[in-house]
């Protein structure tokens, strides 16, 4: 027993987990450790404090289900195929019966690291969804220029000759369909080696249906009755040409960015699918939800079966549901063939009668009972269409004040799902909102200037050359990729960093740019080089960087709250500073003369950057603060986290000048505009806001991320936010 | 601890769960809740595949839930709301099999049945499974920043339980580096075990 040395204080043994003890004090600590069961516990509790950690990971590697549990199989019966993640010391092997891998090596290798491969004349760029009949893919036409969306054939069907010609004769008898409604197919091909066919149409840019009534259902009435509305020509073009769609459902319905052009996608493939499963196993899979009676019997469909599909998707957009739902696709079938369905009034009293008839005739049993023709239905909701719109516009007033209102119900309401009902309800449906695009909040309907997508994880920081002609972003899987905005295109991809690339920024000439990763390192690049052209090294990751705009200084901060200024022609620090929890952000003044950072400890800090002495503290966040941003003039900055509030500090006293709250969720990128007039914050929700500096006036909502939004940056002359994220894409937004 | 406590669950999730497409939240979902949801039909004594099928029969009604709104954010937390589900299904199960005449007669079923009702009953394993999930989901994010000598030391002495003594020697280090060890991965834990909540709790 080694126990001469008296016991360690709180503050050693602190030390003594982060390490940061100098090695003879660390040696002696971990000498009086072996004999002290007083210390052994006082570190433990220290190390787990508040929680209790201790008694949860005890015998925690039985906390997996074996690899032979009926666990596994279930979770692949529930479509999950989880990544292997394996509990330490007892990898857990994951059961033979999993689904299908994607495979895509019908793909050529890729012309540049970017993409994940080439199929005949397009670079493909990822992966934008999985149906019964094959693998969607986004694409660049090289020859043309354009971004398409590719349809391939599942290489199982296509091992059967009926599926393929089917396939190959319904796809051409979809380009024939020109119709601002209905996705254009621009032609079919079948790749070199094999012969697969592939099916290239135009990629839009939105959502379908289905996603849109994931976020808000039932749907206004001006809203369904416009997509109605569109659906019906869409459909009445297509069976001018003779072609049954037959599979109509809010999956097959998109939803065209900017203006909500509604586009009919699939004409004729679902049958393509149905054919082969039906003549393998005797079954149809996929939803029956949408089905007509003669299709659900195992009858002919004709275009009064699309009529009914369109009934259906009419009514989940009025009821929230669909028309006929159960436990199993033969109880749905049943229904659909046996049972009425229940009236909508009852489920949504503000449907108008017209409407609510309407869809009652579209859902009739037998076709003949039906609205003839797809022309018909068309005619009728173009005559509603137009008397609501002058109605609705001779009362403006009133829709702002139902605009509003929407608005504040939908930050007490969770998900901001049933707001519309209910504000609708209260007002009337005659008093709809202003605008038919608007899904809930003051939403901007612009769409991005431009979508850089087709990186693989999160985008954690986007970057404008000064040019704006190169936006650099950090991605999550090590890489830095450089994208040339006006054609939309990937410069280069840089392997940079081991790790998450958490910052990048570009210098003030754009001669170089500065990026900082997981590895603990920050390094300096040229846009053309694929090196590196200075490292400098931190102890833990670099989450924060900042350049000064003389571009002589570069300042980094570290989870491990390790502040540091670098002379960029030198090898080793400068200065160096130190503050409690992780630094999630770094910001310098445009005079270069102070530098703001702050992170895990809610405390935001100014700092002399020539001294890396601290100035006063900026308190009030009760989170972790993510970003920051200076304004143009350097007398305020911005700041926001996981309290969800945006606050304005005065950089002269330190006081606060405002505050609101600025997302649903937590914010993770704020800028200010370069004229310091406007402010931008991204946050978990998805939603990329733009609010008066001044006023805290919200301006405008940018919709279009389906996951959280971590970076933002302006362009030089604030013409273009781009916002990054989860998601993997950058979005280029205009801004006025 | 109550499960109530805490703020509410990513709300955010929920709305990308409801797009039945999105597998990438949806599998992050499962992997957080799958594993709580059969470790807590384990723990009220279902065998595996019972417990299994209770697992996949609860994630069906959260994304039926989903689609009709059920879940109402201020009615409570969403672990608190996926707890009452988990809940009532394995009291139904044990319900059921308690009035099969063939069904388990033993007593210790039978106070489960008993106790079941209890709205308390239950939360604390709830919550047990909830941290243990998160631990394990942090150990694979951190393991790799830990040496090896330094991360056994801990497995042996926290997870598995084994004196320190002797993990000194498996290991080949002294047993006070073995406790440093295991506070230094502990104190790691803890720290990401947060992170993930902040993430979860979003």
């Amino acid at each position: 027993m080694k126990n001469a040395t008296s016991c360690p204080r709180a503050e050693d043994l602190r030390h003594l987990l982060d390490g940061s003890l100098a090695g003879e004090r660390q040696q002696e600590c971990m000498d009086h450790m072996e004999g002290c069961e007083c210390c052994q516990a006082r570190l433990e509790e220290i190390a787990t404090e508040g929680t209790r950690l201790s008694r949860v990971v005890k015998h925690l590697h039985q906390a997996v289900p074996e690899a032979t549990s009926a666990y596994w199989p279930a979770l692949s019966a529930l479509g999950v195929d989880l990544p292997e993640t394996p509990t330490p010391q007892t990898p857990t092997p994951r059961p033979a019966a999993r689904r299908r891998e994607l495979v895509l090596d019908f793909l050529g290798p890729p012309s540049d690291a970017a993409y994940v491969g080439r199929l005949g004349q397009f670079d493909v760029m990822r992966v934008l969804g999985r149906g019964g009949m094959g693998v969607v893919l986004e694409a660049f036409d090289t020859r043309l220029q354009r971004h398409v969306a590719i349809k391939v054939l599942d290489p199982d069907l296509a091992a059967d000759d009926i599926a393929r010609q089917r396939f190959c004769r319904e796809a051409r008898a979809a380009a024939s369909i020109t119709h601002e409604n209905v996705v254009a197919v621009h032609n079919v091909e079948k790749s070199g080696d094999d012969g697969l066919p592939y099916l290239v149409m135009q990629l839009v840019a939105g959502e379908s249906l289905e996603q849109r009534l994931g976020r808000e259902s039932p749907l206004p009435v001006r809203e369904i009755v416009r997509i109605g509305m569109q659906a019906a020509h869409g459909l009445e073009a297509a069976h001018a040409q003779g072609l049954i769609h037959r599979d109509i459902k809010p999956g097959n319905i998109m939803i065209e960015a900017p203006h909500d052009r509604i586009k009919l996608t699939d004409f004729g493939l679902a049958r393509v699918a149905d054919d082969v499963k039906l003549t393998q196993s005797g079954f149809v899979s996929g939803t029956p939800l949408y089905m007509a009676p003669e299709q659900a019997m195992g009858g002919e469909a004709d275009h009064r079966s699309d009529l009914f599909s369109l009934g259906a998707v009419l009514y989940e957009m009025c009821a929230g549901r669909p028309p006929f739902v159960g436990n199993s696709a033969l109880a749905i079938l049943r229904q659909i063939a046996d049972e009425k369905h229940r009236p909508l009034r009852e489920l949504n009293p503000i449907v108008p009668d017209w409407l609510s008839h309407t869809i009652d005739r579209l859902l009739a049993k037998k076709p003949a009972d039906r609205i003839p023709s797809a022309a018909q239905l068309a005619e009728l909701f173009d005559y509603e269409w137009a008397l609501m719109k002058t109605s609705s516009e001779d009362v403006p007033t009133v829709c702002q004040v139902a605009q509003k209102k929407r608005t504040i119900r939908n930050r007490l309401i969770a998900a901001a799902v049933g707001a519309t009902f209910l504000a609708v309800g209260l007002l009337g449906g005659k008093f709809l909102a202003k605008s038919p695009v608007a899904p809930a909040d003051a939403v901007s309907s612009a769409e991005p200037a431009n979508v850089l997508s087709a990186n693989a994880g999160t985008v954690w920081a986007v970057a404008f050359d000064p040019a704006s002609a190169t936006v650099a972003m950090a991605v999550e899987d090590g890489a830095v990729r450089l994208w040339d905005l006006p054609t939309s295109s990937v410069k280069t991809t840089i392997d940079a960093h081991r790790g998450v690339v958490w910052a990048s920024q570009f210098s003030g000439g754009g001669e170089f740019f500065a990026t900082a990763g997981d590895d603990g390192l920050v390094k300096l690049w040229s846009p053309a080089q694929q090196a590196a052209t200075k490292v400098f090294e931190h102890p833990s990751a670099v989450r924060g960087l900042a350049l000064a705009h003389d571009d002589q200084t570069l300042y980094s901060g570290s989870r491990a709250g390790e502040l540091r200024a670098w002379p960029l022609d030198a090898d080793r620090p400068l200065l160096e500073a130190q503050q409690p929890g992780a630094i999630y952000a770094v910001a310098i003044s445009p005079d270069d003369g102070t530098l703001a950072t702050a992170g895990s400890d809610k405390i935001i800090r100014l700092w002399n950057a020539k001294t890396l002495t601290q100035k006063f503290p900026l308190e009030g966040h009760t989170g972790p603060v993510n970003c920051l941003s200076f304004n143009h003039d350097g007398q305020r900055v911005a700041s926001a986290g996981w309290d969800k509030t945006v606050r304005l500090w005065d950089t002269g006293n330190g006081q606060l000048v405002a505050s609101w709250e600025g997302h649903d969720g937590d914010i993770w990128g704020i800028a200010y505009s370069p004229d310091g007039t406007k402010l931008a914050t991204g946050g978990h929700d998805g939603a990329v806001k733009l609010w008066s500096a001044g006023t805290g006036e919200l301006l405008a909502t940018f919709l279009g991320h389906k996951l959280a939004i971590h970076t933002l940056a302006f362009n030089r002359d604030g013409t273009l936010l781009a916002s990054g994220g989860r998601d993997g894409a950058v979005r280029v937004w205009k801004i006025e | 601890m109550s499960v109530d406590d805490s703020p509410l669950t990513r709300v955010s999730l929920l709305v990308q769960l409801r797009d039945g497409s999105n597998h990438v939240a949806w599998r992050e979902f499962m992997q957080i809740y799958g594993p709580v949801v059969y470790g807590f039909a384990r723990s009220r004594g279902l065998q595996d595949a019972d417990a299994a099928d209770l697992m996949q029969d609860v994630m069906r009604s959260v994304v039926g839930a989903m689609g009709r709104f059920d879940y109402d954010r201020n009615q409570g937390t969403f672990r608190g709301w996926l707890f009452t589900i988990t809940r009532n299904k394995v009291f139904n199960f044990l319900s059921a099999r308690r009035i099969r005449p063939q069904g388990s007669g033993d007593s210790t079923t039978n106070r489960m049945l008993q106790s079941q009702p209890e709205p308390s009953d239950g939360s604390d394993e709830w919550e047990l499974e909830y941290q243990r999930r998160l631990a394990s989901l942090a150990m694979d994010r951190v393991k790799g920043e830990f040496q090896d000598k330094t991360w056994r030391a801990f497995w042996l002495t926290a997870v598995e339980g084994v004196a320190a003594a002797d993990a000194a020697g498996q290991v080949g280090i002294s047993a006070g580096a073995v406790y440093v060890a295991k506070s230094r991965v502990l104190a790691r834990l803890k720290e990401e075990v947060e992170a993930i909540m902040r993430h979860e709790e979003s």
